[in-house]
């Protein structure tokens, strides 16, 4: 068998992106081909955008295709960039945003912003930060209360924020306002793509780009940290610094991803194995690859949303669908590797 | 050179450890014995710094060890934990590398030269051919030996071994002790916990006795390992038979019967 080193296989992982966003902008309602593309690319080139502005496909390449692809892969990319933060920083295989109940904490904070800010998205971030921390916060005190280095504690104590929040979230739901109010609590939560525009992408870039230089960083003694907390220490690392710099780098991301696409769940805990089982476990390669496997896949799953059926199914739907069996089929064949 | 003077410690209202005063000298290799729950554990990790004591100081080359930053102590006192699986799997190489991180600025990678020197390292230690291979995958005896790899790498001048020979046969337990006893001749400090006292007997220059957190015997092996005083520590008769120490059974049918 022929043996790819970790690097190229990131190439690899890459270029294949590159070919499913090319994919994805010509797949949709509106019939766009390479012609089409070939076609704007030489208006653009000759007479600048002001030659491209009457082509109806410019229109649907650029406000719609574009601005949605782009947004899909960022936010793919932060859930699997945090849920491999996280896996290394509580040194447990089996915790993601979804586990340690940040989406639904995040998830609660986007349904009061709706409820309460006017709509406007930069409160519905903020307000999604602060409630995604609060939640991660608590999920990780109550597993200290109840007995500290068990993994199996911190699950146990993410699903219970997971279930208060989502309790509350039912709450909002029910007090909200069922004309008004209650389809939009309800889409956004359930999630999907088909209202981001580029305010969304412009938004999560810079957290997502800042999060991923930040834990990258660190990325040398985010190896030693998952050996544990006691031996890393004993190898020099400054442990609370790094685990609050990365928690908090980790949650604002995922606070990021739900305000834009509500509560993806899954990708945050599926992606780092998979990434991890091809490159490794070393976060200089594993980080990337998680970051670019996430983008391609929740691009995959987006499509699939938007084409399988005429209206389009919220995100989470598919990727739960997916998600769930895969990971099933992962703890079946992947026994030794520390799950306990 | 690392002390302790008047070493308390508790967890909540038990008290582990009373008045320990301790002190070893470069060169010098030290074995802590004691039964089960006497404390070894709790000193240990007292004098690495992960534990804070209630009262009493320990100070490392002079310096109050409560006042310096877990890298300055990383750099002087290297920890050889028991040989276990990583829940996220590296390569040796990799294990060995992350010794130098003591030395190195936050956000900084290990450079070229670190990876020679591990490889060096690994070279002295004779299980060079191991650098690519998974941490996970090799087997316990070598797991230990590349965790030593990596103490070596870390520089530092103490090197703290808690009952390393727990998961080890026979001849990787003396291998370990012998390139311990090896590195002591190198100046530095070894400091291991024990179980077995035929082999800080064999490998130590110097043995200290802890009973329910006090030290009850503590010198020259010779003078310390009497008898009398391990019967103390583990509250069993002991006999000494030709430097093996045995358990006094009274049931002579579960001795082996010279034919």
């Amino acid at each position: 068998m022929i043996r790819i080193a970790a690097a190229e296989k990131i190439i690899i992982i890459g270029l294949l992106l590159m070919a499913l966003i090319l994919i994805s902008i010509l797949i949709g309602n509106y019939d766009l081909g390479l012609a089409d593309l070939s076609l704007i690319l030489s208006e653009l080139l000759s007479g600048g955008l002001e030659a491209v502005g009457d082509n109806p496909a410019w229109s649907v390449l650029y406000y719609i295709r574009l601005p949605r692809i782009f947004t899909v892969v960022l936010v793919g990319s932060a859930l699997s960039i945090s849920g491999a933060a996280y896996q290394n920083i509580f040194r447990n295989p089996l915790v993601s945003p979804d586990i340690l109940g940040v989406s639904a904490g995040a998830g609660l904070g986007v349904a009061l912003g709706l409820l309460y800010s006017s709509g406007s998205i930069i409160y519905v971030y903020l307000i999604a930060f602060i409630t995604g921390t609060a939640a991660v916060a608590i999920t990780y005190w109550l597993s200290q209360l109840a007995g500290g280095k068990n993994t199996m504690f911190m699950v146990l104590a993410g699903i219970v924020v997971s279930s208060l929040a989502n309790a509350l979230i039912s709450l909002l739901k029910y007090l909200a306002d069922p004309m008004q109010n209650l389809p939009g609590i309800v889409f956004y939560l359930m999630g999907g793509f088909a209202r981001s525009g580029w305010q969304e992408f412009y938004l999560l870039l810079p957290v997502v780009l800042i999060s991923l230089t930040v834990i990258l960083f660190l990325r040398w003694q985010l190896n030693i940290f998952s050996l544990g907390e006691k031996e890393a220490a004993a190898l020099g690392v400054d442990t609370e610094k790094i685990k609050l710099i990365v928690i908090v780098f980790s949650t604002v991301m995922v606070a990021a991803a739900t305000a834009a696409a509500g509560q993806v769940s899954w990708i945050g805990l599926v992606i780092p194995h998979i990434a991890r089982f091809i490159v490794g476990s070393k976060y200089k390669y594993y980080l990337p690859a998680s970051a670019l496997l996430g983008g391609f896949s929740l691009l995959l799953m987006d499509n699939l949303a938007r084409t399988v059926s005429g209206a389009e199914i919220p995100i989470s739907i598919i990727t739960a669908l997916i998600g769930a069996p895969f990971f099933a089929y992962l703890l079946i064949t992947k026994k030794e590797s520390g799950w306990s | 050179m690392l002390k302790s003077k008047n070493l308390n410690f508790s967890y909540r209202d038990q008290k582990v450890l009373r008045n320990i005063n301790f002190e070893a000298e470069k060169g010098e290799f030290v074995s802590i014995l004691g039964a089960n729950g006497s404390g070894k554990t709790t000193f240990f990790q007292c004098m690495q710094g992960l534990l804070t004591p209630d009262a009493g100081k320990i100070l490392l080359d002079g310096e109050n060890i409560k006042k310096m930053t877990k890298k300055e102590i990383a750099r002087k006192i290297a920890v050889v934990p028991q040989e276990s699986k990583n829940i996220f799997d590296y390569q040796v190489l990799d294990m060995v590398l992350m010794g130098i991180n003591p030395w190195l600025s936050f956000t900084e990678q290990p450079g070229v030269d670190s990876y020679q020197k591990a490889e060096e390292i690994l070279a002295e230690l004779e299980i060079l051919e191991l650098k690519n291979k998974s941490f996970n995958k090799i087997s316990g005896g070598e797991r230990q030996l590349v965790l030593i790899a990596r103490a070596i790498m870390q520089k530092s001048s103490i090197l703290f071994l808690d009952e390393p020979n727990s998961h080890l046969d026979f001849k990787n337990t003396h291998l370990i002790l012998k390139i311990m006893r090896e590195l002591s001749l190198k100046n530095k400090i070894i400091i291991t916990a024990l179980h077995d006292p035929n082999l800080a007997y064999q490998y130590s220059d110097r043995v200290i006795i802890l009973k329910a957190g006090k030290i009850i015997a503590a010198g020259p092996v010779k003078e310390v390992m009497t008898a009398d005083n391990l019967s103390r520590a583990y509250e069993i008769e002991i006999n000494k038979e030709s430097s093996i120490f045995s358990l006094a059974f009274q049931n002579s049918r579960l001795l082996k019967q010279e034919a």
